[in-house]
């Protein structure tokens, strides 16, 4: 089945009827080239897209990068630190009984 | 996938974990601790990826079930619309927008959509996922994924129409 460009403008834009509408929205389910065509088509999705695609700002992002892994970060070094002193104890132990 | 290939993808992925938290919760503050807590549960779950699916897809979906937790332990699921997040609102718009009049009216015209809608919106105009894809991160059928873009298209269409044929004129 195919369908003009118009066609699929009047499907997006809710003025196609209810039948034809709903042939369109089945396909669409089933070919990746219809659907990639009716989101390309989409007179609302450009100017969306182009204004929200700005957000985050970048000083948003920095602070975003860096404590979104602040406490992973934190976490490793405080295991670094237990092994640490896990060794620690360990080597003081074991000195202790060699003496 | 290793918790250190997992962080190594994040940073790449931030702005579509922001901006995808943003349309869920409608909050800045908030946004930012969702973001946080799906960064941490990706690397967690790092093994759990697989590396032939969509990265940010797999994030997404993290953050959409974080934030769905979220609702029930606060019991106040309301389909709560974004009128109320004022663009001046997020303090730090990217380079050029703070002036585009256009842009900010734009996006407070997501931000007044309902929350369903609006996490719409935001993975397949902004993220360009497709509508199967959108489906399986909002764990919906896809015919919902249709008829909330339909819906929001309906909202937003007049205002992205008159602009369009102003912007015309202008040319």
């Amino acid at each position: 089945m195919t369908y003009s460009d118009q066609e699929l403008l009047a499907f997006l834009n809710g003025d196609l009827d209810g039948k034809r509408a709903a042939e369109i929205e089945q396909t669409m389910r089933v070919d990746r080239d219809l659907e990639s065509r009716v989101m390309a088509l989409d007179p609302v999705a450009s100017p969306v897209r182009e204004a929200m695609i700005a957000l985050p700002g970048r000083h948003i992002l920095k602070d975003l990068e860096k404590s979104a892994f602040v406490s992973d970060v934190s976490a490793g070094k405080s295991r670094q630190w237990l092994k640490l002193a896990a060794v620690l104890v360990l080597g003081a132990v074991m000195g202790g009984s060699a003496m | 996938m290793k918790p250190r290939s997992v962080r190594d993808l994040l940073p790449r992925s931030l702005p579509s974990i922001w901006r995808f938290a943003l349309s869920l919760t409608g909050d800045v503050e908030m946004t930012n601790d969702l973001v946080q807590s799906t960064c941490l549960r990706a690397v967690e779950k790092a093994d759990q990826f697989r590396s032939s699916g969509s990265f940010e897809g797999w994030c997404l979906q993290i953050c959409r079930s974080i934030w769905l937790n979220e609702l029930r332990s606060r019991a106040s699921r309301q389909d709560k619309a974004f009128a109320t997040l004022d663009v001046d609102q997020i303090p730090d718009l990217a380079p050029g927008i703070e002036h585009n009049l256009y842009a900010k009216e734009i996006i407070s015209r997501v931000m007044a959509l309902p929350d369903a809608q609006r996490s719409v919106v935001e993975l397949v105009f902004v993220q360009q996922f497709t509508y199967s894809e959108a489906a399986v991160i909002l764990d919906i059928p896809i015919g919902t994924v249709m008829s909330r873009l339909h819906a929001s298209r309906k909202a937003l269409k007049e205002f992205a129409g008159v602009t369009k044929r102003e912007k015309r004129k202008e040319q």
